[in-house]
Formats: C-alpha cells, structure tokens, sequence
C-alpha cells in the first residue's frame, strides 16, 4: 500500500514537471526512461516472467512504430494512433506466436533473432527512405505533449505489469518459467500461456514502438527495426532485476544516465558497461538490482519469488 | 547460363567459409548445450587480430593462422575458467539459460570494444593476391575463396581425424552424447568440456583470419554469428559432416536468391530457410537428434 | 571390498536412502533385491558417485570413495552397467567397447580386453561396426556390460539388466555373469527386479524396501525364504 502511495506521488509529481521545470533536457531524459521502461517491460514480461528468452523485440517495437506513423499521416489522432500501433503488434505476435512456441529454449532465442534480422533487412530494402512526421507537427514540435504520452503508456505498462505481479496469469507465467513441465502435468496449458504472454509483450512493445514515432521527428524507416531494440531491453531487465515490476525502471533509468554521460565522449560505451555489468548479473546477481536493493533493505518489493536452485541429481 | 555458374561459384567458395565460422559454434553446443552467440564477435577480433599482425609485421594471414589458432586456444581456456566455470553450480534448465545471456553479453562487449578501439570503419587487409582471381572456363574464382575451401577442407578433415581416432576426440563425442555415461567410463566431464570450449575459440580464429581478407568492420560479428546458426541448425547438431553440408548448402541458397531476386535480399533467403528449417526439421538436413 | 555403512542419499529435499549398510567381499556375487523404486538404483549411483550422499561412508578396498569424483571411481576399479545402458547410441559397437577402456591403465590391453568380450559375446565381435543404437535390445545389454568390463574392473555394478529383455536372454546373460566373476574373479554386485535369477547366482543377496535394507542372507537362503516368496515371487 505504501509503495502504492509512493509510486502516485512520483507520477503526480513528473506530470507537474513540465509546469516547473522548461528545461528541454531534463524533460528528454524522462522521455527516454519512459520509453526504456516500456520497452523493457515488454520483454520482462515474455523473458522475466515467463522466461522465453526472445532476442526479436525489435520487430514489435518497430512495427508499432511503422503502424503509428502511417496512422498518424494519415491524420489520426496521436492516442488513437497508438492504439493502433499496438493492435498491429499483437496481431503480429499472434500469428508468430504460433510457430514460434514450437521451439524451445535456445531455438526460441535464435528464432526471436532470426525474425528481428528477418524484419530488419526486409524493412531496410521496401522502405529505403526517411520517415517523415504530418507537416504541421514538423514546423511546431512540441516536447510536451509527448512527454505526456510517454509518461502516459509508462504507468500503463507499470499498472499492466504489476497487476500480472500478483494474478493468477502471472502466477501461471511464472510456473512455466520455473518449471515447464511440472506446469504441463498439473494442467497448464503451457502453449496457451506462452503465446498470451508474448502478446501481451508484442503490445507494450507495439506501444514502445508508437511513442519511439511520436518521440523522433524524423528517422530512417529501419532505425525502429535496428537490432539494438532487440538488445538493449534484455540487458536493462536483467540488469535491473527481470521479473519485477521495479527491475526495469531502475534498469531504465541507470540505463539513460549511463547513456547521456558517455554521449558526449564515446559512443556506444553504455553497451559496452552494461555488458559487462550483466555478464556480472548472470553470474553473481541473478536478481539484478533489484535483488541488492532487497538485500540492504530486507524488503520484499513488489515482485514474485525466484525460483531456488533445486538440482535433484 | 554462365552467370548462373559464376553466381554459384561464389556461393560455394561463401559456403566453404559459413562451414570454418560454424565448426566452433556447433562443437561447443554439441559438447554441452552452450549456445555461444558471442562466436561471431570472436571471429570479428580474429580479423582485427590478423589486420594489425600484418599492419605491423606484414605477416601473410594464411600464416597467421598458425599463430590465431593456439592463441585463441588460450583465450577460450581462460574465458572458459573464469565465467562458464562457474555456471556449473547452476542446475540444467537455468545453466543452459545463463550461458545464452552471458555469451549474448560477451558479443555485445566485443563488438562495442572492438568500435572503440578500432572505430566502425571498415578494414581489410590487402596482399598481393588479394583480388586475383582464377579463370576457369569464363568462370572467376578468386584465390582467397579457393584459399579458403582449402583450409575448410584441411581443418575438417583434421577436426574429423581427432574425433574419431583419438581417444580424446572420441571422449569429447561420447560427452556431446551422453555426459553420465562418459562419466561411467572415466572420462572427466569438466576437462572435456573446457578443452571443447577452448577448441571451439580456437576454430574462431581461422575463419577470422580469413575474414580479414575481406573488407570488415565490427559489425560482422552479428552477421557472422548468424551464419554460424543458420549452418548450426541446417547441419544438425553433433554432426561435423553436416556442417559442411550447411556451410555449402548455404552458400548455394544464397546464391540462388542472389541470381533470383537480387543481392540486396541475399540474407533473407538464408535466414527464411533458417526459420523454416527450425520449425519443421530442427534436426537439421543431416543430424539425428532435435 | 566394498562396504556401504550407513548412507543417507538425499534428492534435493526428499530422502531416499535411510542408514543403509552392507558389504561385499572380493570376489563374491551379490544381489540387492527389491521393488520399483525401492532404492536400488540410488545405492548404486551413490556407490559410483554419480550421486551425492548426506550421510554414511562408501568404502573401496579400504579407502573412502564417496569424497572423490565419479570418473575417479572408475579409476580405483569400479564399473557401473547403468540403468537403461545409457550407451552411446550414435557410436559404433567398437568404439562403445574403446570407451569402456579409456582410463590410462586399461588402454594398454585393449586388444586382450577386446579379444576376452568377444569371447563372451560373440554376436559383438560380427556387429563389431554397427551403431550401438541399431542393435537389439538384449545385444545393446550385451555390450553395456562388455563396456563396462573393458575398464577391467574389481568391482562390477550391474542396474536392472533384465529390463525390457527376452527371459532367455537374460538367462544367458546371467550365466554369463557368472563366467565373468570366476575366472577374474570380478565382484559383482547386481541390483534387480527379477529375483530369481539374480539370487540363483549370487552367493549373498540384501532386500532393500523404501529406501532401507530390510535383509539379507545367502543367495540360496533367500530363494527358499517366505518373505521373499510372496513379496517378490509371487508365490505363497
């Protein structure tokens, strides 16, 4: 209840910003860690929970944004948009979800990254070009009201993603994850599951993708379908902690510091940390960030109990 | 007719190399079920490697690889001690998992440290038979291609000669089968393992070197490691004969898309044929376990 | 030569051996009798170390072997036939037989060691370049065991052979056995379902229930008991 309080504070709070603060940065960064957070929910909830590894985000991220754009040319309202956007994404994944569950473990991996490379070559050669914002929200860009939208779809993916925290379909996802063959045997459809959850992924990605558009006046059609869409969400909730609610915000947040620091000097050297720090995770920290947090405070915060190591042999 | 041929010349001559950059990967994911997607980052620093060697020493890269391979031996041996080693506390499913992710890390280190170090800017290393090319009958085939057909033919052939003649080799077969019964026969699983891994690296080094004959940059390692799945999955696993089927058979696909839609869409056809393979033959065009 | 002394095996949280003891001497024959899931195939995991124990102590010859590693075992001389076979099915007959020798010492005798399984197995000897994974049931059981002789062995552990055999396969596999503990004089500790021809050829046997030895006797002792009539022969 108490973080529950908190956490509307906090949004209280940023969706006052911008009556305060005019500063165009600091409402970027929020922007940035908003759209991480949705992004990196979207894979916490097929790998964090359900622990399908998928390495092909960059497909529903990217097609959301193709879908919003379109829509949004063609003179639809941004919200509704991105409804569209979303809906798009999870058809998608329906349809993929398909196939795609009938590979296991690694194979679902490569698979996953099979379809992103499959979605980003594809992408790069129909649509070669620069995607363009309507006209007149080119001339009057307006950081504002998609500080609002991202703020918006953020709380929605973190409200989604804690209610799964403590449901029965969450519940069922976690099963799978931790044991997936004693949920078949006690009468988990274990494919059904799968494929809920990757759509309900693909949607929070498909939302992602939208607000990406919405976010970035102009790009080249194939920059939302880049890999590192793929990528980076894998290491911001494993980092942060995957199967939590709290994990990839903070994942999010260490994320775009680390990202705005070494900007100006060397690139892409928030990667390479990052991958360093995560191999680190792997190893010693299998509950991220998170799991520190937990440790120095002996607080359970809000997210479903890890399996323990259980090695009958 | 002859621009068919010559289409599928390079193809093959591709081929040859896409079953060098899968050796690896399918040794070590045959011995223990660790998908090691950083392969292709570690062919990438076997081409950089190979570059600044010759940069510095002019050393002809065919040789080289003499000194790539025992010095990515090493490598592997200590990559291996100091992160996979300790997965080996975790049970089946979540060991299988964390080596995914940590090898997934690893690619992602090694490309960002290799931009830089080296910036993305595309290298090769030019010799003095670097685009000369041999004239069969109207058909070009370059020598570095055949080079490397050669040492694909060399290298598997002796990979192929240690697994079935050597009782190492026969031990690292039997662990890829079964590691309680090779524990049954005496064999120490772990070793077994950390030389597979250790060969493994070393096998990155030589499609590396060969790499570098070609114009590269860090960005091959997603590329490379591509291949190397793509070959993985239509060989099978645990079959090194099947990977030089894929190696060809890719190369051949890739080709046919080449003189059929066009060179932009070369990758797709493999990687279509990749998703297919995996949902309907997941054991591959010639291995015999799923 | 080997004596168990009151092991506890544990499978993660769940108990599935409580204090068992007992012993084989060298060159005995001795059967370890009981039901589906009685134990059996754990005290013979624990004995080779594959598996774990909690609590107790296995001795080799003397010397503690449950601090050491499983392929180490195999080095002081014992063999497990495991469940199942467990062979290696996309290798050949032959090179089933090569790993079977693969420690340092027996690798100088292959040949002879070859030679004397074939002896006892001829059928190996003409499928010699099969896939192991193409014989029939009772060959592969064959061959399991021929492997496991090829490390030449003191101690021999046999799990379940007769499983999913022919009942005259498994006779002739049984006389076997007993050629192969004379003139070596190999220990042989079987672990069975099939009571009878396990306890013709032993010398000694123990009954193991849930998880504890519940007796033990001479083999023929056994046979004639009335305990062992109804609960395993279905007999009385």
């Amino acid at each position: 209840m108490r973080q529950l309080l908190l956490f509307l504070a906090l949004v209280i709070c940023l969706a006052l910003m911008p009556l305060v603060i005019t500063k165009v940065y600091v409402l970027n960064l929020i922007i940035l860690i908003c759209l991480y957070t949705i992004l990196s929910h979207s894979w916490n909830i097929l790998g964090g929970y359900t622990g399908q590894i998928s390495l092909g985000h960059s497909t529903f991220f990217g097609i959301g944004a193709l879908i919003f754009r379109y829509l949004w040319t063609l003179g639809i309202p941004p919200y509704l948009a991105l409804c569209g956007a979303s809906i798009s994404s999870l058809l998608l994944a329906s349809v993929i979800g398909f196939p795609a569950f009938k590979l296991k473990g690694h194979y679902f991996a490569i698979g996953t990254l099979a379809l992103s490379m499959i979605g980003s070559i594809t992408v790069q050669n129909i649509f070669p070009g620069v995607s363009f914002p309507p006209p007149q929200f080119l001339s009057k860009y307006d950081l504002v009201p998609i500080y609002y939208m991202a703020l918006t779809v953020a709380v929605i993916t973190i409200g989604l993603v804690s209610f799964l925290n403590r449901s029965k379909l969450g519940l069922a996802f976690v099963c799978i994850r931790d044991e997936e063959d004693a949920a078949e045997s006690i009468g988990i459809n274990t494919f059904k599951y799968k494929v809920i959850s990757m759509t309900l992924s693909a949607l929070i990605a498909g939302l992602g993708g939208g607000l990406f558009s919405f976010y970035v006046a102009s790009y080249y059609y194939y920059v939302p379908f880049e890999l590192g869409w793929s990528f980076d969400p894998v290491l911001i909730a494993s980092i942060g902690g995957a199967g939590t609610v709290a994990g990839p915000v903070l994942g999010s947040i260490v994320f775009v510091i680390l990202k705005e620091l070494f900007a100006i000097s060397l690139g892409q050297m928030n990667v390479l940390i990052f991958g360093i720090v995560f191999i680190f995770t792997v190893l010693f920290l299998p509950k991220g960030l998170i799991g520190i947090l937990e440790m120095i405070q002996g607080v359970k915060t809000l997210r479903m109990p890890l399996r323990r190591g259980h090695d009958p042999s | 007719m002859l621009r068919f041929i010559q289409i599928l010349s390079y193809g093959l001559l591709n081929g040859a190399l896409y079953s060098l950059v899968a050796l690896g990967l399918s040794l070590v994911f045959g011995v223990m079920n660790y998908l090691m997607v950083a392969h292709g980052g570690l062919i990438m620093l076997a081409a950089y490697t190979t570059f600044w060697a010759f940069f510095y020493t002019h050393m002809d890269p065919f040789l080289f690889i003499l000194v790539v391979t025992p010095l990515f031996f090493i490598i592997g041996w200590i990559l291996f001690k100091v992160l996979f080693q300790s997965l080996m506390k975790f049970p089946e499913g979540e060991k299988i998992k964390n080596s995914l992710l940590i090898s997934f890390g690893l690619l992602l280190i090694f490309s960002n440290l290799a931009i830089l170090f080296w910036t993305a800017d595309e290298r090769a290393v030019t010799t003095i038979y670097s685009g000369k090319v041999l004239d069969v009958f109207g058909v070009r085939l370059p020598y570095i291609g055949l080079g490397g057909v050669a040492i694909a033919i060399i290298v598997i052939s002796a990979l192929h000669l240690f697994l079935t003649r050597t009782y190492f080799g026969k031990a690292i077969r039997a662990v890829s089968l079964d590691h309680e019964a090779a524990t049954l026969m005496g064999i120490n699983v772990s070793k077994v393992c950390l030389v597979a891994f250790s060969i493994g690296f070393a096998l990155a080094g030589i499609p590396g070197v060969i790499t570098s004959l070609h114009a590269f940059n860090p960005a091959i390692s997603f590329e490379l490691t591509n291949k190397a799945l793509i070959v993985l999955i239509l060989a099978g696993v645990g079959s090194i004969k099947g990977v030089l089927i894929g190696g060809f058979f890719l190369g051949a696909i890739e080709a046919a898309g080449v003189y059929l839609v066009g060179t932009p869409y070369r990758e797709v056809f493999g990687l279509i044929l990749f998703v297919l393979i995996l949902m309907f033959r997941p054991q591959g065009l010639a291995g015999k376990r799923a | 030569m080997l004596e168990v002394h009151r092991v506890d095996v544990h499978y993660g949280d769940i108990q599935a051996l409580w204090n068992v003891s007992f012993r084989v001497e060298d060159g005995e024959i001795v059967s370890l009798i009981g039901s589906n899931g009685a134990g059996k195939t754990t005290v013979l995991k624990t004995i080779s170390g594959i598996l774990g124990l909690t609590q107790g102590s296995v001795m080799i010859d003397g010397v503690r072997s449950d601090t050491i590693k499983a392929y180490q075992i195999v080095e002081r001389g014992v063999s497990l036939v495991p469940e199942g076979r467990r062979l290696f099915r996309d290798m050949t007959v032959l090179e089933n037989l090569e790993l079977g020798g693969y420690i340092g010492k027996a690798r100088p005798r292959k040949d002879e060691n070859l030679k004397w399984v074939f002896q006892m197995f001829p059928i190996l000897d003409k499928r010699v370049h099969q896939l192991a994974g193409t014989l029939s049931g009772g060959e592969q059981q064959m061959l399991a065991i021929a492997r496991g002789l090829m490390s030449e062995p003191k101690l021999l552990l046999v799990d379940e052979l007769s499983l999913g055999l022919a009942p005259l396969i498994v006779k002739h596999i049984y006389m076997t056995l007993k050629e192969i503990n004379r003139p070596k004089n190999t220990t042989i500790l079987i672990v069975e379902q099939n009571v009878r021809l396990a306890l013709e050829i032993s010398d000694r046997g123990y009954i193991i229930e849930n998880g504890r030895i519940t007796g033990e006797g001479k083999g023929s002792e056994l046979l004639r008991s009335d305990k062992v009539k109804s609960a395993y022969l279905a007999m009385g």
